[in-house]
This record gives structure tokens, sequence and C-alpha cells, in this order.
């Protein structure tokens, strides 16, 4: 069966529902849908589950009503408490899901990884994107601004081959830079 | 007293991973090595068809003392499939024991390594697939035989592309690592889901790894969304937030 990583945004998508993401999660929904039929395995790496702690922490900080309510010095520990309670029920369900692995990868050579990256930052041009308005504000103001993968991304896609997958799973389409990457090799990047 | 030549070179089986699970797959492992340094070493002969296929009484007896005398450790955990099964893992006083054949004999404990550490990542099914298909002399007795051949049949896609020569081809395609054998802080093996699991049941507080269950699909399904005030939420840029972009 073939194995697919699943990166961040797919399994928020998911979890986060059709009310809260009605963009992105029909599609979440289909891939787990085709993983409970077992079409391919899905593969949720370390990496996902500290961004997954990260974006909850970061839901509970915009959450300024209720934080307005907690002293000052108590605010990020209540961010951090009440998000690992979700965290943690969340990765009960998790844990129940047939056809998902979690993998760390082969550990071996972390430098290995890191070098790899560094090679395909070398090998990313990025682009050169101008902007005539404020992207806050709308104001006129000209700028420009280059656009590349992020590091955090290659790490993903590096894990993904590092566990053997034969696809990672995404909905950034800032994964598109990776595409056709010789050191990716055998890893399609499917960007849905 | 010092151990005998077919105690150490079953700790070597043992050590060669962060450890063995289930005595079923052990017997696997023990032929396998018999076939590949039966000749060179003195390891268990009494191979016999048993109910599970092929069986030494003797490793078995070897394996009980070993655990007896604190070589090995034999802890119960409760599988992916919410069966109990034994891990067997070597102790340091089992590493001392073996470090005179690591240093002596390498070439021969990189052989045994490589059967324990090719299998390693494996499912017990795919490592009976595998010795029921090269030696079907011992799986006569076999009470599972119907069962392991079509697990086969399921697989023989998957044999077609991997290194499907243990024993006969020796270890070429294998790659060994014998930090296991002597020190404890042995590297995590590739696509260990199974320690996985249990590192993060025991994370959130679980005793035990929860059994599979499909409906967790559903449970899981708009899960965050439910609990949390923010109205929307984009994945994609709250991901990429995350990672700073």
């Amino acid at each position: 069966m073939q194995k697919f990583y699943i990166d961040t945004n797919v399994l928020i998508s998911y979890i986060s529902g059709p009310q809260k993401e009605p963009t992105q999660y029909p599609k979440a929904q289909k891939i787990f849908s085709e993983i409970k039929q077992g079409v391919y395995i899905g593969v949720i790496s370390t990496l996902v589950l500290i961004e997954l702690k990260g974006v909850i922490r970061t839901i509970f900080g915009t959450d300024r009503p209720q934080l307005e309510t907690i002293e000052q010095n108590k605010q990020s520990e209540y961010v951090k408490s009440e998000s690992q309670k979700i965290y943690d029920e969340l990765i009960v369900e998790l844990l129940q899901l047939p056809n998902i692995k979690f993998e760390k990868g082969r550990q071996s050579n972390f430098q290995s990884i890191l070098d790899a990256a560094n090679q395909i930052m070398d090998d990313i041009k990025g682009d050169v994107r101008f902007y005539n308005t404020c992207g806050n504000c709308g104001a006129q103001f000209k700028s420009s601004k280059h656009k590349q993968i992020l590091a955090a991304d290659i790490l993903h896609a590096l894990l993904a081959k590092d566990t053997a997958c034969d696809s990672l799973i995404t909905f950034d389409k800032g994964f598109a830079g990776l595409v056709g990457n010789s050191i990716m090799s055998q890893l399609q990047i499917v960007i849905r | 007293m010092s151990l005998s030549s077919n105690s150490k070179w079953l700790l070597v089986l043992i050590g060669a991973t962060r450890y063995v699970e289930g005595s079923t797959r052990l017997q696997k492992y023990g032929l396998l090595t018999f076939k590949k340094i039966g000749s060179r070493e003195e390891f268990f002969s009494d191979w016999r068809p048993d109910k599970f296929g092929v069986f030494s009484r003797s490793l078995a007896q070897n394996l009980t003392m070993l655990v007896d005398d604190k070589y090995v450790t034999k802890d119960e955990v409760t599988n992916t499939y919410g069966k109990t099964s034994y891990r067997y893992r070597i102790t340091d006083k089992g590493r001392n024991e073996i470090q005179d054949l690591i240093n002596v004999k390498k070439d021969v404990v990189e052989d045994v390594c490589g059967i324990a550490q090719y299998y390693f990542d494996k499912s017990t099914k795919e490592v009976l697939a595998d010795v029921y298909t090269m030696y079907p002399e011992y799986t006569t007795n076999s009470t599972i035989k119907h069962e392991v051949n079509k697990n086969k049949i399921d697989q023989e896609t998957l044999f077609e592309e991997s290194e499907f020569d243990i024993p006969s081809d020796q270890a070429k395609h294998l790659s060994f690592d014998l930090t296991n054998l002597v020190t404890r802080n042995a590297p995590e093996h590739v696509f260990n889901d199974e320690d996985a699991r249990e590192k993060l049941a025991k994370e959130i507080g679980l005793r035990d790894i929860p059994k599979l269950d499909a409906t967790a699909f559903d449970r899981l399904a708009g899960m965050l969304g439910k609990k949390i005030k923010l109205d929307k939420i984009d994945a994609v840029e709250t991901v990429r937030a995350i990672r700073g972009s």
C-alpha cells in the first residue's frame, strides 16, 4: 500500500470541520476517507504533531476577550494548558485511526537531512513579486518581495522521504517549488 | 558460570534491535540465524515443524533462562490491534556477555544483526510469509499455514521489489548497526510505528495504546472546530504562520 505523508494543513483542515474551514475541509475529508478505506496509508510525523500544538496555541492566543479575564502573567500558561487538553483529546482519536502511521524517520543522521535541505534551498530560486498596495491597509505602497519555499516545508518533504513515503500531500501551493527537485527523487508532491 | 555459545548468539539476535516482539517472531529469526551461521558457529539446531511453523525447543528454553537470569527483559505490551504480546530486550548484563563476540567475530555478529534489523519494521505476518516460503519443510504441522499463504499472495508484488534474498545471499544488501548491542542509547529504528504510538499514548497519560477504531475518523472530523471560538480557520495560512511565513 502506498504511503502518503500528511502535511499539517491537511490535518488541521480535517479537525477544523466544514463550518470553520469550509474551503479545505472537503478536500481533507476526501483524503481521510481514502485512508479509512485503505486506499493508502497516512503518515503523521512528529514535526506535524509539533505544528499541531503550535496551531492550537495560536488559535487560543487570538481569544482576546477570554485572555483579558486572566491575569497577565498567567495568560501564557492558560493558552498552553488549554491547548494541551485539546491536543491530548485529538491524539487519543488519532491513535485509533486505522491506516495511519506515526513515523519518525531514520533519525540516523540529522545533519544529512539539514545538508539536503541546504542543497534544496540552493537549488530553488523562488520568485520576485511587486506590490502596489499595502497588504494590511490597502494604501498605495510600492514594494517588492522575494517569495521562496519555507525551511519547514523542505524539512517536511525530507521527512516524508526519510520515512519512505511515496507522496507528500498538502494544500499549500508553496510546495510547488519542490516538484521535480532531484533530491526529492521518487517522492511525489501532491498539492490539492 | 559463563553462557553457552547458543545463548550468546541468541543475545546478539535480541540485542540487534531495541527489542524483539513475540516469541514466534524470535523463533523464526532463530531459524534464519541457524541457516546463516549454523555452519560456522554453534547455534540451536533442533528445528522441527510445529503448530506455528518452525520451532526450536532448546531456543525456547534458553530464552526462558536468559529472562530468568536477567540477561533479557520480557515486557508485556498491548499492540496496535489490542492484543497482548511480549517484548524481549537485552539488558546491560546481557550486553556485557557478548562483548567478546562483538570484538572477535564482528562479521558473524553483523550477519545475525542483519536478520533482526531487516525484519524489525515488518509485521509478524511478513516474517512468517518469508520463512514459510523459504523453508516449507517446516510448515507441515502448522495450523496457520492457510492464513500465512494468503498473506504471501497479498505480498507477492512487494516481494518482487524487495531484498527477498535473506538468508541465502548473505548480507550484502543489508545495512548493520551495532549500536544497540553496545549502548543503551540505540537509535530509533525506521518505521517504528508501534514504538511511536506507545510513546504518544504515554505522553498524554494513557496506560496503553488505544485500540484501532474506524469510527475515530468521524469523531476527529471537526473536533478542533467544535472546541474553539474562532469563526473561521484558514488551515494553510495558519500553518504557514507557524512555519514563519
